[in-house]
């Protein structure tokens, strides 16, 4: 079993948001306007450097109409081995890593 | 309770992406173009395809999305020929020395790939420098898919951007994880412990 989780939000791009050896049980964006995409991508780095380790992106709901949430869970939390640094698009998106240590 | 996961990021067809006893727990797909459907398919096997077995010459003569082959020299008739893959070819004739006539007696598990030309890695003869060049027509996947995702419909006209399958419990892949990732520049995330 893991302890609690802790939670972070974000709304801009931030290296190092979190330290070495952090797990990650969900990802959630509120995309601040509906009417564009936003996106998340989260580095396994102490900088956002190179590729993703994941990534969540709202889906286009209706012809011109984006999610405003979305979430991506991970029922066995995502292992960073060096550090989160989070890279964050979308006019307004908010983002929360829920995460222990 | 499973370890913590890792991830693996993919944006091409691989073979044995990860190993064997490895747990998959989520696959997430982004797609980079949303006028279009992408997809991405894990399948429980080392290699994405093999050659089709008992297929011969004539399904290699270079025509359509038939392959090729180079029929080398020094081989006889009943030769056997054990190419990079691991298939046989069994010689059927031969015009002085060089293979004119085979066939696929037997499917490797190496993981050819369309156009890149499969060799010699020994025979029963004496031959040498046969090669087999196989087209898409030569190929089919090993085994089926154990676990697939589509982009899928949003919106009219429009395909999702991002779409996600979670697996509770965890699919076990006993032999390997190879993929096959589909749609433009769309990427694929293992999540797999």
């Amino acid at each position: 079993m893991y302890d609690d989780v802790l939670s972070l939000r974000f709304t801009g791009d931030t290296n190092a948001a979190l330290p070495a050896r952090t797990k990650v049980h969900k990802i959630v964006l509120i995309n601040g306007t509906t009417s564009a995409v936003a996106s998340i991508k989260v580095h396994d780095a102490a900088t956002v450097t190179g590729n993703p380790v994941a990534e969540i992106h709202s889906n286009l709901l209706t012809t011109d109409t984006y999610e405003k949430y979305s979430q991506s869970n991970f029922q066995s939390p995502l292992f960073f081995e060096r550090g989160v640094s989070l890279d964050i698009t979308g006019t307004s998106a908010v983002g929360y890593l829920y995460y222990t240590r | 309770v499973y370890d913590a996961l890792h991830s693996k990021r993919v944006t091409a067809n691989a073979n044995s992406t990860l190993p064997q006893f490895v747990r998959v727990h989520k696959v997430a797909l982004v797609n980079g173009d949303t006028a279009a459907d992408a997809s991405i398919k894990l399948r429980d096997w080392v290699a994405l395809y093999q050659l089709i077995a008992a297929q011969d010459e004539t399904d290699y003569d270079g025509s359509g999305s038939n392959g090729s082959f180079v029929g080398g020299s020094g081989y006889a008739e009943e030769d056997t020929i054990v190419l990079s893959d691991g298939s046989v070819i069994t010689v059927d004739a031969v015009s002085a020395g060089a293979v004119t006539e085979f066939t696929v007696t037997s499917v490797g598990t190496g993981g050819p790939v369309a156009a890149v030309a499969l060799t010699q890695a020994s025979t029963s003869g004496d031959g040498e420098d046969f090669t087999l060049t196989p087209g898409t027509a030569n190929l089919e996947t090993a085994v089926d898919p154990a676990v697939e995702l589509h982009a899928g419909i949003s919106a009219p006209s429009t395909f999702r951007k991002f779409s996600e399958v979670t697996l509770s419990p965890p699919r076990l892949f006993q032999r390997a994880v190879s993929l096959d990732i589909a749609g433009t520049n769309a990427v694929g995330y293992i999540y797999y412990s």
